[in-house]
């Protein structure tokens, strides 16, 4: 069984390898172009604001600038919720990054798996490891790029993140250049597996209703998760500013973890229950 | 050409897409009306009662509490309006704007090809998807501000209050919402409803270049955050210079979140998208379908 397993695990690598390869490129170019405009963001303010400090920039830093995030919006007369562009965009593309091939893969040589595979549950485990695996690739080439990048800009290896430049708006409004330092190694557990949980979610609603409800579901996801609290929004876990290091209402590891990997588990059980009773291979024609 | 215009808009209107993408825009706009009459109509009836009592607080203007301003385009605080404007672009593609590239890539599209010109098919496939996607935008808005004109007054928007509303003098028809806030609203629904349309044009145009539906339908909604990303940043460098707004995200809706909407900008937007579309099909016309 576990031979089987690995055997569709590696044709779906094969057939899906590359895409995989050109989204790599375009995560790669996206990390570099939001790290690029977060330093001239760092410049401007340097010029406007006289008290601003010179100080050398980590690694931690550069990943903080795509999982820096925004608190949970409070309505009020006169203000409006605003979007963390960059955080809701990276997680588009990541998940954009696994939504195509899954219901593809239901067609054409796809279809030969399967039925190689012998059992629908292999053919189904294969899918969620081939989505995992696949975030967590995309994961790996954003740090990676970060780093590079981090490397390029002359900065130093470390993790630890200064949490004074988050964006122009905060300038009046928070203790702005504090010298809080972050760990943004506590970060790595809640994003990969934000990461997992909401592929597998996308993946069950794709091959349920279709590829493009599933990316609605999962952009909506998002939205939820960045205005507000609620215990389901799992993209939140993905937000520095969230945690419970740096609010008192913040999420704590273990309910990440409890949440994500109750979710996870759910997506592939129920998607794979709801996959299972569909007529994938078309013998009724 | 009449008959065809008719049997597309009869595939569009007839799409699970059109219905799918109808009922989620409902959903989101009745579940704002629901949470902004749960908010504001209790304080809009505590400020009518304090006005009959002679009371401090009856001094608050009920503009405050208009129709026009709890309308979601205006409002656009609570998190049905925010998913609702930012799933737009993606609901008005969803009831037609993947035609041409299933009948391209299923071989449809070479059967009406032998049996009718080209241009004639393209044109009905525009009117067709322009229409839904229209829809998709105008109804739902529509729909919330009918219910909101049944819980608040139709009263005009007193310029006063722009502090508490957010519209100012440098908005897009600023000064028509404060004088003639029906003119305002149908304009900016009419505003709303053809940058969907255009948008969803745009989009099924893209399926001359490739026949992959998911990369037609979804990767069009990613250039759309790169260009919010780009309008949230670029004014901010260029320092000094006034910011304008080219999200399509954010022209969809009356309020502006980061930089106020210009009327040119906009028109500027939709002849692009309208000449976007008009390029890729002339271009795309000329491939042997046969």
């Amino acid at each position: 069984m576990i031979l089987r397993l690995a055997r569709c695990f590696r044709a779906d690598v094969i057939a899906s390898g590359k895409f995989a390869l050109i989204w790599f490129l375009v995560l790669v170019v996206f990390t570099m172009i939001s790290y690029f405009s977060h330093y001239l963001e760092l410049q401007t303010i340097a010029e406007i604001a006289p008290d601003y400090q010179e100080r050398d920039w980590t690694f931690g830093d550069c990943l903080l600038t795509f999982v820096q995030g925004q608190s949970a919006y409070i309505p009020e007369d006169g203000s409006r919720f605003q979007l963390p562009i960059v955080w809701f965009m990276l997680w588009s593309l990541i998940l954009y990054g696994v939504l195509r091939y899954p219901s593809e893969s239901l067609g054409g040589f796809g279809q030969l798996t399967l039925i190689a595979s012998g059992n629908f549950w292999i053919w189904w485990l294969s899918k969620c490891l081939w989505c995992i695996a696949c975030v967590f690739a995309y994961m790996f080439v954003i740090a990676t790029s970060c780093s590079i990048i981090s490397f390029l800009f002359a900065g130093e290896p470390s993790l630890l993140a200064c949490l004074d430049v988050p964006s122009f708006e905060r300038i009046s409004g928070f203790d702005y250049f504090s010298n809080e330092k972050f760990d943004m190694s506590t970060m790595f557990i809640p994003c990969l597996l934000v990461a997992a949980s909401l592929a597998l979610f996308q993946m069950g609603v794709s091959m349920i209703f279709g590829p493009m409800i599933a990316y609605a579901s999962s952009l909506s996801w998002l939205l939820i998760g960045a205005y507000c609290d609620i215990w389901f929004a799992i993209p939140r876990f993905s937000m520095v500013v969230r945690s419970d290091v740096l609010s008192a209402s913040g999420w704590c590891l273990s309910e990440c973890i409890a949440l994500c990997v109750g979710f996870a588990l759910a997506s592939i059980i129920v998607g794979g229950f709801m996959v299972s009773r569909f007529d994938r291979l078309k013998k009724r024609g | 050409m009449g008959n065809l215009i008719k049997n597309e808009l009869s595939r569009a209107f007839g799409s699970p897409g059109f219905f799918v993408a109808l009922a989620v825009g409902l959903v989101l706009v009745v579940s704002d009306a629901v949470m902004t009459i749960g908010t504001q109509h209790s304080d809009y009836l505590a400020a009518l009662e304090g006005a009959r009592l002679g009371a401090a607080d009856g001094l608050e203007s009920p503009s405050l509490w208009s129709c026009y301003t709890c309308w979601i385009s205006v409002r656009y605080d609570t998190l049905y309006a925010t998913m609702f404007y930012y799933l737009l672009p993606l609901l008005a593609v969803m009831p037609f704007a993947w035609s041409l590239v299933s009948e391209r890539a299923s071989g449809y599209i070479s059967q009406i090809y032998v049996r009718t010109n080209r241009m004639s098919y393209f044109k009905a496939k525009v009117c067709a998807v322009f229409t839904s996607a229209s829809s998709v935008a105008f109804l739902p808005q529509l729909i919330n501000l009918l219910i909101m004109a049944a819980f608040f007054p139709a009263v005009t928007p007193d310029a006063f209050d722009s502090l508490y509303i957010g519209i100012f003098e440098d908005n897009l028809w600023a000064e028509l919402f404060y004088s003639f806030p029906a003119l305002y609203s149908a304009l900016y629904l009419l505003l709303s409803s053809c940058l969907c349309g255009l948008w969803s044009v745009l989009v099924m145009s893209l399926g001359y270049i490739t026949k992959n539906r998911i990369i037609v339908l979804v990767a069009p909604y990613l250039f759309l955050i790169s260009l919010q990303l780009f309008n949230e940043r670029i004014f901010q460098y260029l320092g000094g210079i006034r910011g304008m707004q080219l999200s399509l995200f954010e022209n969809l809706h009356a309020y502006s979140v980061q930089y106020v909407q210009s009327g040119i900008l906009i028109g500027i937007e939709m002849a692009l998208m309208l000449a976007a579309s008009l390029c890729i099909a002339w271009i795309g016309k000329r491939e042997d379908e046969l």
